[in-house]
């Protein structure tokens, strides 16, 4: 079982976070979590900190659909700013989207580790801490 | 012809020479013999005279007066009467020989030709002889004499030699020349004439035994010695033409004449004459050739020609017209033109004939049907000119004739179907049908052309090239295509005929321009028109108007666009539940299985409050899916006449309490008279939908404001909606910006839904969304009607 340290939310659903929040607490999925409700957000937070592993999240669960910068952009942000990373980040897309064109979307970047199909479930934090 | 007369004349000369009278001098008779010889010579038919010289009395016989044409009583028998008839200067001559007489006392005899005044005016010649019979000394004193008149004899003498001279003459220019041979002495004469021709030169002396040597050997000489030796040995004459072979070796044709003249059944004398008739023989054998020739050529021509008399029956015909007929040879020489000519045809080729009668026309061509022998028509073309004589008189008419019955069937049959094609072209009305000559010349407008150019033949025909009903600019892009596709510079007519002239044909769409300016889209179709040789004379373009066809293609184009649209709309619905919907749902399964986990009352109470929070958002989605379901289906959506302020207008009462609370000034620019045909809901929920986003994402440093204007420009509406807020950054969010559940200011309140519904609405009712803005500045929007 991998000792997930830091998980880090990206989604404006406020109800699925919440959801979110208490399947990880339910699971001991990890210590902590924080939460941006999209994706500029969450890169604000994360540029300055790239190379402080202790505040660095182990694990980045990205939702598709968001104002303002959607997974996608967060993405092509992400990949940039990845080599200054001063850790291994695992990110899981998470989305209600069932087209195939976003799912394969998914898989075409090496940085996105698996595309889930929201609600997200028990099974399938789980199955990301084996 | 000469020598005949020398013939004549020599024995003219002989007779005259003929009655001699001897008197003698016996004196001892002397009155004996004086009456008898006064007896004879008063019966003769000489004149008597006896002239006492020393009285000066002269006996003058009646006879001798009868001469002059004076009765015995008439005359006085005395010297002085008859010395009143003689002519002045015959009497001098008489008078001469008279004392030549004497003087040499009788030995010069007394002889002489003299001329007397005759009665009744004319010359009478006499000859006069005479003696002295009585001498007294050298003294005469009587002399006796006699006269003959030789009036005839003189006359026949002048004659002749008026005739000789002529005959010299005319024979020199006619190079006719003279031989004559003298069987008794063996002697043959030429005249200067048959030795020019001989080529021999005029001391040549011919011999009767050479001659034959000219002759040209072989036939010639045979025939000349065969026609020779009859003349010569039975007196049979000859006319014929020889060659000779002249001294210079010269080929001549030669007409020779012999004659013989005959002394006691034989042949004393043989002449004729040469006359060259190499000329003549030359152009008659030309003569000869050429009308050879023409029968030849008569005969064997490959149409027929016939020999016409003036009445119209015919002469003489060829083969051709036989076998064009069906009439033999002489069967149709009984028959006239007229019998044979088709009635409808006659009183045309009688008028021709007429004319050529009066010498209106030289000759003249028609085409013409005759009856075949077997009844059936044969069509033929004939030509006809007139011979006349030298004068001017008509002999007959040269006919050729042509059979052109096949030509003229295939004519008649190309008439039908020409007529036929052109009675469906001209029924066709909604197909243009127009011909050109090689360089583009219109020659034919089909009726259906004059109904869809609305131009009429008579303005086309002969007048107008194709580009007149041509867009210009679409010739002349046209042309530079072409040039690149057959690397040759093609412009005007071309254009449209390029294909053609490669023997290839060409369909492609065009747009017509009638006459009243509208224009049309055709299909027009270009060929090449070729005569029997395969030249290319003209082309036919024939042009189908497409009008109806091009808005079929353009309904279909915007049933496709629709479908297309419908599709997209599809896939955003599809998006919708995929996404939306299943998030909330999502959310409930996540919510539910948290119930269970849930341990406390307040843990409980919490996930219950989120259901209620993801079930409201469900309903609204809910209602959202209906918009835009709606809008699919509100497509013929009743338009109607909207004041566009007084909208606005409605629209700020509406928002009065959010512009309250913002501040944001509302600017009405639109005028007040300002309609547009357009779906009510739309208009409010467009309006709402702009103004309500200008104060949701107005800009917190600045007072903000919204401002409507209106622009018409050609027929077209538009709004123009304009603020100073938050603005959008186009660059990232172009694409999105009009998209389903898209927001991009990260506000609680935004749902993504506006724009995409406003969007859909413009857009169903014809019309489209422009957008400018900059961030932090401000957006506007165009909304074209």
């Amino acid at each position: 079982m991998k000792n997930v340290g830091m998980t880090c939310i990206i989604d404006d659903d406020q109800v699925y976070v919440f959801g979110l929040k208490k399947l990880i607490e339910f699971s001991d999925f990890c210590k902590n979590v924080m939460v941006f409700s999209n994706g500029e957000e969450a890169l604000k937070y994360l540029s300055p900190i790239v190379t402080n592993i202790e505040k660095l999240p182990d694990i980045i669960i990205l939702d598709i659909n968001m104002p303002v910068m959607d997974g996608w952009e967060f993405l092509e942000e992400f990949i940039k700013i990845k080599h200054r990373l001063a850790k291994n980040i695992t990110i899981y897309m998470v989305s209600s989207s069932i087209q195939q064109s976003d799912i394969d979307k998914a898989h075409q970047y090496t940085e996105v580790s698996d595309y889930i199909v929201k609600p997200i479930k028990l099974d399938d934090l789980k199955r990301i801490m084996t | 012809m000469l020598l005949h007369v020398r013939i004549v004349c020599t024995f003219i000369f002989a007779f005259y020479y003929a009655p001699c009278l001897f008197l003698t001098d016996n004196y001892v008779q002397r009155d004996f013999m004086e009456n008898i010889y006064k007896i004879i010579l008063e019966d003769t038919l000489a004149g008597y005279w006896d002239w006492n010289i020393k009285e000066g009395t002269e006996y003058l016989s009646p006879s001798l007066k009868l001469m002059f044409g004076y009765e015995d009583h008439e005359m006085e028998n005395k010297p002085e009467a008859w010395e009143q008839l003689i002519f002045p200067e015959d009497h001098k001559k008489i008078l001469k020989c008279f004392n030549e007489h004497v003087v040499s006392r009788g030995r010069v005899p007394y002889k002489t030709e003299a001329r007397y005044t005759h009665k009744n005016g004319s010359t009478v010649w006499v000859m006069c002889t005479g003696r002295v019979i009585e001498w007294d000394g050298y003294e005469p004193v009587r002399m006796v004499g006699c006269n003959i008149d030789i009036t005839k004899q003189k006359k026949a003498e002048e004659a002749l030699h008026a005739t000789q001279v002529f005959l010299n003459k005319t024979n020199e220019v006619a190079i006719i020349g003279a031989w004559e041979v003298d069987h008794l002495k063996d002697k043959v004469y030429w005249t200067h004439i048959t030795r020019q021709i001989h080529e021999v030169d005029d001391d040549y002396e011919p011999v009767l035994s050479e001659g034959i040597n000219f002759y040209k050997e072989g036939e010639h000489r045979n025939r000349i010695k065969e026609v020779f030796g009859k003349l010569v040995a039975d007196g049979i004459s000859y006319d014929e033409e020889f060659i000779i072979v002249t001294a210079k070796g010269n080929e001549k044709w030669v007409r020779a004449i012999g004659q013989a003249e005959m002394l006691d059944g034989k042949v004393v004398k043989t002449y004729g004459t040469f006359q060259d008739v190499s000329r003549r023989r030359k152009m008659q054998n030309e003569l000869i050739q050429s009308e050879q020739r023409f029968r030849e050529s008569f005969e064997n021509a490959a149409i027929g020609m016939a020999l016409v008399g003036l009445d119209g029956t015919w002469l003489r015909v060829n083969k051709q017209v036989v076998e064009i007929t069906g009439y033999g040879q002489k069967e149709i020489l009984t028959k006239t033109f007229q019998e044979i000519t088709h009635p409808d045809d006659l009183n045309a080729d009688l008028d021709f004939v007429q004319q050529l009668l009066e010498g209106k026309i030289d000759n003249y061509q028609m085409e013409k049907r005759y009856f075949h022998k077997y009844g059936h028509i044969v069509w033929v073309l004939l030509s006809v000119s007139l011979v006349r004589t030298e004068d001017g008189a008509p002999v007959h008419f040269v006919s050729q004739i042509e059979d052109i019955t096949e030509k003229k069937l295939a004519q008649e049959q190309l008439k039908k179907t020409n007529k036929e094609l052109s009675a469906l072209f001209e029924s066709i009305t909604h197909v243009s049908v127009i011909a050109t000559d090689y360089d583009g010349t219109i020659k034919h407008f089909s009726k259906g052309a004059e109904n869809l150019l609305g131009y009429t033949a008579e303005e086309m025909i002969d007048v107008q090239s194709p580009a007149i009903i041509h867009v210009e600019e679409e010739v002349v892009s046209r042309g530079k295509e072409l040039s690149v596709e057959l690397g040759e510079h093609v412009e005007g007519f071309d254009v449209f005929v390029a294909y053609a002239k490669k023997g290839e044909f060409e369909s492609r769409e065009w747009t017509y321009v009638r006459k009243d300016g509208t224009t049309f889209p055709v299909q027009l179709v270009v060929t090449a028109t070729k005569n029997a040789e395969g030249e290319i004379t003209g082309f036919l373009g024939i042009a189908t108007d497409i009008t109806k066809r091009k808005e079929a293609e353009e309904t279909l184009q915007n049933t496709l666009n629709i479908v297309s649209e419908q599709n997209t709309r599809l896939i955003n619905f599809a998006h919708i539940v995929s996404h939306n919907l299943r998030s909330h749902s999502g959310n409930l399964e996540l919510l539910l299985g948290l119930i269970d986990t849930s341990e406390t009352d307040e843990e409980k109470k919490e996930v219950i409050n989120h259901l209620n929070g993801v079930s409201s958002h469900l309903s609204e989605t809910i209602l959202h899916l209906n918009d835009v379901v709606t809008i699919q289906t509100d497509l013929a959506s009743n338009k109607e006449r909207i004041n566009l302020k007084a909208y606005i207008d409605n629209t700020i009462k509406t928002l009065a309490g959010d512009i309250q609370q913002t501040g944001v000034q509302i600017i009405n620019n639109v005028p007040e008279q300002v309609y547009l045909e357009y779906n009510k809901a739309y208009l409010e929920s467009i309006i709402l939908n702009f103004m309500s986003n200008g104060i949701k994402y107005r800009s917190l440093d600045r007072e903000g404001f919204v401002k409507f204007d209106y622009i018409s420009n050609s027929g077209m509406q538009a709004l123009v909606i304009e603020d100073n807020g938050l603005g959008i950054d186009l660059d990232r969010y172009r694409d999105k910006l009009f998209g389903m559940y898209k927001t991009f200011h990260g506000n609680d309140d935004a749902k993504g839904i506006g724009l995409f519904i406003t969007k859909n609405q413009v857009e169903s009712m014809g019309g489209k969304i422009d957008v400018e803005s900059e961030v932090n500045k401000g957006t506007k929007f165009t909304i074209t009607f």
